[in-house]
């Protein structure tokens, strides 16, 4: 990574209040890492290792303790559409129809309707959704729920996509379908892209480039290259696939606390 | 009670039955009080019969008291309710989203709320006399706590990944007003807008009983006053009906409206 | 941010009402039974004190508030019960109670006059009336909530209709029954205000109302401000705890 980082995070540390307790929590402390310009990176950890508030540190909605947090070589301030985050929970709008919540960005940016909703139908079709796009989020599956927020997120043509564990909460059938998915709306859209997950099998599967993270408070234990080719990454070509096999048991060596 | 069109699995014959057990129910009371009369043996004035409320009704359609009486009670309700809601949602959001406007107004609203609206009616008639205009602030002082707590509840309760989600996408403070915590608080805001509708219509009968020359209100305590008591009776029944009127064709049908569109998805959406 | 300064934003209106209230008679000429001047208000407050006139008052109200209070809700819990674990009952009073809840407390007063005079006899009937129809709604929903495989369990270890209410009904809607008893408060005081209003011969509403007649505008802000403290008192000290006490032991956390 010779040419200047997209985001490039030093000695970072982020705290948050357990509500219920009270107490102040250290979620990561002197945390570095850089994220290249157009690579797709995974970051995976044990449960409680501030994967996830990572995400919401560079999204914007926290504040660093210590340490710099820097995009294109200027520090991150508050939430912004240069930096898209698709979130666990989907997010939509309830009270938007499917098209009017992928284009709710590009309103937010003052464009007229025609031409949003041009702009949200294309995103739409790549996402697979153009059937729906007159619906409810309500009456969406979990997964077409989730592929409508990449695409609201998508079409707002951020300069980072932040993913927090966005398959989590679907099943496990559409959650193999989504990641293939999205390997192939990454090939047509080249964002830079951080991925944060619990499944090792899922950044693999995924990344250029997978960190690991200690356990909490986190910092970064690992970086493992997958030099898998893009034309590959499908799960039938994957499965039995010993290169793929041998990076998933290494990194799933280094999260359970082994070096490797 | 929607218990009929909430349950279309029951056989046609228990459909059928339950209504005609409540209409029943009706008729059996009417009945008896029409029968009990010449047992009882009383006044007209003391225990009139439902005969003798029928042609009350009827005088007072005739005379063309009723309609008038109808029309300044509603146009009453309708203005105070607006009035009340509007600055009701406005603070409500206020305080939701400024702190500052939280320190400042909670404890005043607090304690104003602790003094119930019907207090405020002997006041209200010394700054502003009887009629319309007390009347219009007393209503809008009782629809305005509902709906203030109600929008504060709302405004409280967005789910914050809502609001991050439309900040990542670019939206200013305005825009994050308009198009996430307004539609968020609507299911809100029609609970409180019912349950303030309920309390104004109470208190617009009380206030013209206390303070107005004309109106339902105005007419029961009327003909009590003057031993009409037929009269007192057709402006309750009337009174209630009215209520159920607006109830009915009003207030619910908004409220399914946005609970279909609005409430069941909310919950769907933060179950998961 | 010191204590003093988050509350200094919240004690302005006060300040500002106060301050209002003492430089309004000096600095313009109005009639001053349109706002009396503060120390008349309370000069009135210590003289009510003193003569024991006040406290009468409130004694009265009270005594009313209890009895329309025990009379309500006496009938509307049982009744309640009856409803919701019936269907004929259910089905034969709905329509006419939904009817009769319509037609608010207070429109009743004047009927209620009729037959019971001017006085205690009203004022009771009203508080009553209104407790009785905020309680039973309550009462219905909470017997309704209780889920039909606690029924099924109960009846399959041999539990009768009377232990059906005893050991399942009654404890499984007190929550919601005890909830309903505040909520039946709050109307009834309402109802006890504005019925000594039209047709008290004593208590608060009876004193605030009586004083419009004679302008004495001091003795409406008296009114104003027992009705205020009497009702935070009578919620704190009865229904705060009673409620904390039900709801903690069964486990229950209100949203």
């Amino acid at each position: 990574m010779s040419a200047a980082p997209k985001i490039a995070i030093r000695d970072l540390r982020l705290e948050y209040v357990d509500e219920e307790r009270g107490q102040r929590h250290v979620a990561v402390d002197a945390l570095s890492l850089d994220v290249a310009e157009k690579e797709f990176l995974a970051v995976v950890g044990p449960s409680g290792c501030g994967k996830s508030t990572l995400i919401s540190a560079i999204a914007g909605f926290l504040k660093p303790r210590a340490g710099t947090l820097e995009m294109d070589g200027r520090p991150i301030g508050k939430p912004g559409a240069d930096r898209g985050v698709v979130f666990q929970e989907y997010a939509l709008l309830p009270w938007k129809r499917v098209i009017d919540n992928v284009a709710l960005g590009l309103k937010f940016k003052g464009m007229a309707k025609a031409e949003r909703h041009a702009i949200a139908r294309r995103f739409l079709e790549i996402t697979g959704l153009a059937a729906a796009a007159e619906k409810f989020p309500h009456e969406l599956s979990g997964g077409m729920k989730q592929r409508a927020a990449v695409a609201r997120t998508l079409a707002n043509a951020p300069e980072i996509m932040l993913m927090d564990e966005p398959f989590a909460a679907v099943d496990a059938q559409t959650r193999l379908t989504l990641q293939e998915e999205l390997v192939r709306i990454w090939e047509t859209s080249r964002v830079t892209v951080l991925f944060v997950t619990h499944s090792v099998e899922e950044a693999v599967f995924l990344a250029d480039r997978v960190v690991v993270l200690t356990p909490g408070p986190g910092r970064v234990k690992a970086s493992v290259p997958i030099p898998i080719a893009r034309s590959r990454r499908s799960w039938a070509t994957l499965n039995a696939d010993p290169e793929f096999g041998a990076l998933r048991d290494r990194v799933l060596t280094l999260v359970r606390g082994g070096d490797a | 009670m929607s218990t009929v069109l909430a349950a279309p699995s029951l056989p046609l014959s228990r459909r059928l039955a339950r209504p005609a057990k409540g209409a029943l129910g009706l008729v059996l009371f009417l009945a008896l009080w029409q029968a009990s009369v010449p047992l009882v043996g009383l006044e007209a004035y003391f225990y009139p019969a439902p005969a003798d409320v029928w042609r009350a009704f009827l005088d007072l359609v005739a005379k063309g008291i009723l309609p008038v009486y109808l029309i300044d009670s509603i146009g009453r309700y309708a203005s105070g309710v607006a009035i009340g809601t509007v600055l009701g949602i406005a603070c409500g959001l206020a305080i939701g989203i400024s702190r500052l406007a939280d320190r400042t107004l909670s404890p005043t609203i607090n304690f104003l709320f602790a003094i119930v609206e019907v207090a405020w009616i002997p006041i209200f008639v010394i700054w502003f006399g009887y009629g319309f205009k007390t009347i219009l602030i007393a209503l809008t002082y009782v629809v305005f706590f509902p709906m203030l707590y109600n929008t504060l509840v709302g405004v409280r309760t967005v789910p914050q990944v809502f609001v991050n989600a439309a900040l990542s996408l670019g939206a200013t403070r305005l825009q994050l007003l308009r198009e996430v915590i307004l539609p968020s608080v609507l299911p809100n805001i029609i609970t409180g807008f019912r349950v303030g509708a309920g309390f104004a219509f109470r208190g617009l009968i009380f206030a013209e009983i206390v303070a107005a020359k004309s109106g339902i209100g105005y007419l029961i305590f009327e003909g009590a006053a003057n031993h009409q008591t037929a009269r007192t009776i057709v402006g309750m029944i009337v009174m209630g009906l009215l209520w159920l009127g607006i109830d009915n064709l009003y207030l619910k049908p908004i409220e399914r409206m946005t609970i279909e569109r609005w409430g069941s998805v909310t919950t769907a959406e933060r179950r998961e | 941010m010191t204590r003093l300064a988050r509350h200094l934003p919240g004690l302005l209106p006060f300040a500002a009402a106060i301050a209002f209230w003492l430089v309004l008679p000096q600095a313009i000429d109005y009639p001053t039974y349109m706002l009396p001047p503060l120390g008349q208000v309370l000069d009135r407050i210590g003289e009510s004190v003193m003569d024991g006139s006040l406290a009468l008052h409130v004694r009265d109200s009270l005594w009313r508030l209890a009895l329309g209070f025990a009379i309500g809700n006496g009938i509307a819990i049982p009744l309640g019960v009856a409803i919701a674990m019936n269907r004929h009952v259910s089905d034969l009073l709905r329509p006419l109670l939904t009817f009769l809840q319509s037609i608010a407390g207070i429109a009743w007063v004047p009927l209620a006059i009729i037959w019971f005079g001017i006085g205690m006899g009203s004022v009771v009937f009203v508080i009553a009336n209104t407790i009785f129809f905020a309680s039973i709604h309550n009462t219905v929903t909470g017997v309704q909530s209780i889920p039909n495989t606690l029924h099924r369990a109960v009846r399959s270890h041999g539990g009768s209709g009377v232990q059906v209410l005893t050991e399942l009904v009654l404890p499984g809607a007190l929550v919601q029954i005890i909830l309903g008893l505040r909520t039946s408060m709050a109307y009834g005081w309402r109802a006890l205000v504005a019925g000594e209003m039209i047709a008290g011969t004593s208590g608060l509403g009876y004193m605030t109302i009586e004083a419009v007649q004679w302008y004495k505008t001091e003795t409406i802000l008296m009114g104003m401000i027992v009705i205020g403290l009497l009702w935070l008192a009578l919620d704190r000290i009865l229904f705060v705890p009673l409620e904390n006490a039900t709801i903690k032991r069964w486990g229950m956390i209100r949203a």
